[in-house]
């Protein structure tokens, strides 16, 4: 909203010595944040311009804000006044209203003045406007807008020729539109009307759009001799639902759709007609139509004084009530009695948002300045100690440690094109959930993956001449509809905060690996890393998490999927299974590979990605936080390596678990640690060769290496029947 | 060597005598280990001259073995001692050696691959500490939300003019993208149902918009106080708590009174100008003040749709956007940085 100085000082007194800037300030530090205050040379005035929040229609005017400016400031406000000269017959000869949409339009006025001039305001009029961000029509609508903004009713004017037509007497009905009506409204487009559509009609057909804009073909033009000025009150749902409906934001309905003074209706009604008279030379016919039914009464509001200390933190005591009710009334609420500890207030028809105690409290701390609100800190000021992470610690973890390993991390936006999202959709996984006002196709379904974003930012930095990227990204996918999310369903929190959330949401963690690992120097030449160097960076940070136990896990596997997921490569790709200690059932957290070459090629990349993604929810359920230390043995480590000669279908995996599990070498496996795989010509084809290394201890005694042999041999004799494995 | 030889004591005395000066002479030229080795084998070695002179003791007559044997010894003594020094001048020399060479110590370190935060995680986990050591719990809820938690709950009806501040995604009749972490609220005091409630939440928000400053999707952080009497003192301790501990203990706070439909009273809360410390700057665009958070009382409409009664508990709200104050700290003017995810970007974190 753009104001005048000029203009608002003409209704507060303003105390000599304050600057335009510091009314700014002052209005500011009330709640009215003053954006902007220019000087305006022509005008040699200064534009405020002022946020209002939308509870405040009141303060939508010239008079709104000097009221305000007169309760901050504490000074006198000069409400302005209406007189009227009446000179025509009576307004019932050429017009009469009826009202049959009575809950959307409370209050219906109007006036005829005739035998105007239409013409070009004067320029003051027009730089007026101007100034104010309003562009000058005419001498007569431009009155309206004049007293839009010094009041903030908005008002509308008619041509009456163009609506009495042949008729004596213009028969106005404020009523619904009927379905399949249409009116061509002032900015010159074909509108079809609902019958939830609010319209003032001349008995026939539709003349303005209530609240909002009017009709082409009433419009005042320089032809037109009388005028019909309305003025009214309608209901703000209403306003806003049309408005809406139609995509139009007016001066008039931006106003009305926050709601005006029905009490204001005639006094501005009034003042315009009478201007209008002024200046254009017409005669105000005698009488206005007011159609009122059920006038609108201020409402009481009780407000304890014990209520307003307990908000507030101020003291009781230290609370003055004359003079908060000085001020008070400065703004228009009286204080009309008082009833045990409660002071009664009337609030004026002008504020819709004052309706409860607590508006009044708030109105009262606001006046009171919340600078003068004490400062308190209920619990301790110094920090505590404890540190209450811990419920979200794994994730703080999980990214340390692919940082660590030199990861970076990426945050992508949640929605995304089904180009893109399709590539990696599997037949049986829902549908995307769309988006239903995208900001564009590319941005509306929301995603199933991460993975789509964390390639897009793969090619990103590829195409700025990046040799490696390295990327991980922690956020929700929306794996479609949850069956009990149908409707908010309150009962069902009970448990679990979010059991009645609409999409089934889930906590995922990606990333991606592409091209050269580490850092160029002087002496050393990059790698290319490939699928091993990031399910390395994934062993780690299952570790970190306590998830594997480090060397020898038995509880995390890696297993090739019978049925690889469509966007990895079906040669490269594993299911990570964990199978956590006391527990009977595996739990699938998440998938590992190279990204499809299909898709690779779809995003134009040039060399493999390999891609992990994580099920963060199942992560959190498996992380540990304590782990119990384990005994350091005392006596020495012996080390045997074993080269064996297998099947080249026989995975490292198999080995490990056999070896692992094996009876005798169990009780003495601290390590196990595959150290060469060898395939080519030097072995029979069809063969590979694994060479393993043991760590070997006993936790009470050195062991001896007839012991070590004695364990070794049944073990070699167990590989070589279950697995066909050769000592090399 | 024949036996008559060396019966002669005085003999022995000279042998014994020229055998110091030979290994002496020997030993001050040697210039490496082995030269040293080979004169202490040849000396003290089982068959070196000096042992052999030893086991010829028994020959003596006590007295004149005595007097020889002093002296076998002392030699023995000697030579062990000039070998001990020979060997540690030896190592001194090769040592010597080593530190005439030198290295080029401006060639860059061979350095290990280093990840890196994004800034939004870094800001809010800032954030979220400072508000965890001031004993908010950190919760978390869905991101596609119920009309009902994102804003008939919070005082915001369907057809209210405050929907217009923010322009909301739908993905179906009545469901959002949450335009604000707030449904949280709402949902953890339903669940909750007990006071005292002290949570924050954190998390993406959506709005449709979208230029350099606003962003489709960004972070919002929110704290939630509830209990019996809680007043607007105990927002503002909180706050300027809060705020020193997030940018400077320098750092003071202004409230303006505001609106939002879920507390009352509101205000907008700003900061001094951290980088003119009030004095104003460009930054602060000559106020002195930057605006950083949202606050207020919890309003009572909000506590009946949370079931709780109004006139039994307060409680009030605060929300902070993290983009916001991530582009402040680091001076960043476009938002858009933040989703490019440009590892030229991310590396300066």
């Amino acid at each position: 909203m753009l104001l005048s100085f000029k203009w608002l000082s003409e209704f507060v007194e303003l105390p000599s010595g304050l600057s335009a800037k510091d009314i700014a300030d002052q209005l500011t530090m009330g709640g009215l944040e003053v954006e902007n205050c220019e000087e305006n040379l022509q005008l040699e005035d200064k534009i405020l311009e002022v946020k209002i929040t939308p509870n405040r229609p009141d303060a939508l005017s010239h008079i709104g804000i000097a009221r305000e400016l007169a309760a901050l400031l504490q000074t006198r406000f000069y409400a302005p006044h209406s007189t009227i000269k009446e000179l025509g017959g009576p307004i019932n000869d050429v017009a009469q209203v009826s009202v049959h949409a009575k809950n959307a339009c409370l209050r219906y006025a109007c006036r005829v003045i005739d035998g105007v001039q239409v013409k070009e305001s004067s320029e003051d009029v027009r730089l007026r406007l101007s100034a104010l961000g309003i562009r000058p029509i005419n001498n007569i609508v431009d009155v309206t807008n004049l007293i839009l903004l010094e009041r903030g009713q908005p008002l509308h004017a008619f041509d009456l020729m163009t609506l009495q037509k042949d008729r004596h007497r213009v028969a106005i009905n404020v009523r619904q539109a009927q379905a399949g009506e249409k009116i061509i409204t002032l900015d010159g487009k074909e509108r079809k009307l609902t019958p939830e559509d609010l319209v003032i009609a001349d008995g026939e057909f539709p003349i303005a759009l209530a609240g909002i804009i009017g009709g082409k073909d009433s419009e005042v033009t320089e032809q037109t001799t009388s005028v019909l000025l309305e003025s009214a009150y309608f209901d703000p749902s209403t306003i806003r639902k049309m408005a809406r409906r139609h995509g139009l934001s007016t001066e008039a309905s931006y106003r009305f759709e926050r709601g005006t003074d029905p009490n204001m209706v005639m006094s501005a009604l009034d003042r315009a007609a009478d201007l209008i008279a002024q200046l254009s030379g017409g005669r105000v016919r005698r009488e206005a139509i007011d159609i009122y039914p059920k006038p609108v009464a201020p409402l009481e509001i009780y407000v304890r004084k014990q209520r307003i200390a307990e908000v507030s933190g101020l003291l009781e005591a230290d609370l003055d009530e004359a003079k908060i009710r000085s001020r008070f009334l400065l703004l228009g609420i009286e204080t009309v009695g008082r009833r045990g500890d409660a002071l009664i207030f009337r609030v004026p028809t002008f504020r819709p948002d004052l309706t409860r105690e607590i508006d009044l409290i708030e109105e009262a701390m606001r006046l009171i300045g919340l600078d003068k609100i004490p400062s308190r800190l209920s619990f301790s000021r110094r920090m505590l100690a404890v540190d209450h992470a811990g419920s979200d610690k794994y994730v703080d973890k999980a990214r340390q440690s692919l940082v660590a390993s030199g990861f970076f991390e990426a945050i992508n936006f949640s929605f995304g094109s089904k180009h893109d999202f399709n590539l990696f959709k599997s037949k049986d996984s829902a549908d995307f959930i769309q988006v239903n006002n995208p900001l564009g196709e590319e941005l509306s379904l929301m995603r199933q993956s991460l993975l789509p974003g964390l390639l897009k930012n793969v090619v990103f930095n590829m195409r700025k001449g990046a040799q490696g990227v390295h990327l991980f990204e922690i956020g929700n996918v929306f794996l479609g509809q949850n069956p009990h999310g149908k409707v908010p369903n309150i009962e069902l929190l009970q448990g679990k905060a979010d059991q009645d959330a609409w999409a089934i949401e889930q906590s995922r963690l990606s990333g991606v690996s592409y091209g050269t690992l580490g850092v160029q120097s002087f002496d050393t030449k990059l790698k290319a890393g490939d699928f091993y160097d990031l399910k390395g960076a994934l062993e780690a940070l299952l570790a970190q998490l306590k998830i594997s136990s480090g060397c020898i896990s038995d509880q995390v596997h890696f297993i090739h999927p019978k049925e690889p997921p469509v966007f990895l490569h079906p040669g490269v790709c594993a299911e990570i299974w964990v199978k956590p200690k006391k527990s009977k059932v595996e739990i699938l957290l998440g998938v590992i590979g190279e990204i499809h070459p299909d898709i690779q090629a779809a995003f134009g990349l040039d060399k493999p990605v390999y891609a992990f993604e994580l099920n963060m929810d199942q992560l959190a359920l498996l992380s540990k936080e304590d782990e119990q230390a384990k005994p350091l043995s005392k006596f020495p480590e012996i080390t045997r390596d074993l080269a064996l000669l297998l099947d080249e279908e026989i995975t490292a995996g198999q080995l490990q678990m056999e070896i692992l599990n094996d009876k005798a070498i169990k009780p003495f496996i601290n390590d196990l640690r595959i150290f060469d795989v060898y395939k080519g010509p030097k072995i029979e084809k069809g063969k590979k060769s694994i060479a393993v290394s043991l760590t070997l201890r006993a936790l009470d005694r050195t062991l001896t290496d007839d012991e070590v042999a004695g364990a070794m041999q049944p073990m070699i004799e167990n590989l070589q029947k279950n697995l066909k494995a050769l000592v090399r | 060597m024949r036996d008559d030889d060396l019966i002669k004591p005085s003999r022995v005395k000279k042998d014994l005598d020229k055998l110091r000066t030979e290994a002496e002479c020997l030993l001050k030229e040697a210039v490496s280990r082995d030269e040293v080795e080979a004169v202490r084998i040849q000396s003290l070695g089982k068959k070196g001259n000096i042992s052999q002179i030893l086991k010829l003791m028994g020959q003596f007559p006590a007295e004149e073995r005595k007097e020889l044997g002093k002296l076998a010894n002392e030699a023995r003594d000697f030579v062990e001692d000039l070998i001990a020094k020979s060997f540690e001048r030896l190592e001194k020399k090769a040592r010597q050696k080593t530190l005439s060479g030198q290295i080029d110590v401006t060639l860059p370190g061979r350095k290990p691959q280093q990840g890196h935060k994004h800034p939004l995680t870094l800001t809010s986990e800032k954030i979220l500490n400072v508000l965890q050591n001031l004993g908010f719990d950190l919760v978390q809820g869905p991101e596609i939300e119920h009309d009902f938690y994102n804003f008939e709950a919070l005082n915001v009806p369907s057809d209210h003019p405050a929907r217009e501040m923010q322009d909301t995604f739908y993905v179906d009749k009545d469901v959002v993208l949450r335009t604000q972490t707030s449904p949280v609220q709402i949902r953890t005091m339903l669940s909750l149902k007990e006071i005292p409630i002290r949570i924050a939440s954190m998390g993406r928000v959506y709005r449709r918009d979208q230029d350099v400053t606003h962003s489709p999707i960004f972070h919002q952080i929110e704290g939630l106080f509830v209990d019996k009497s809680v007043t607007f003192s105990d927002l503002k301790g909180t706050l300027t708590t809060f705020v020193e501990k997030v940018f400077s203990e320098k750092a003071r706070i202004r409230m303006r009174p505001s609106y939002f439909p879920f507390t009352e009273p509101s205000a907008e809360v700003d900061m001094s100008c951290f980088q003119c410390d009030g004095a104003g700057c460009r930054l602060c665009k000559g106020t002195g003040f930057i605006e950083i958070l949202g606050a207020g009382m919890v309003d009572p409409e909000v506590f009946k749709a949370s079931g709780f009664d109004p006139e039994k508990v307060s409680g009030f709200a605060f929300g902070i956007g993290v983009e916001r104050v991530a582009m402040l700290k680091y001076g960043i003017s476009d938002i858009r940085h933040f989703y490019e995810n440009d590892l030229r970007f991310l590396a300066q974190f």
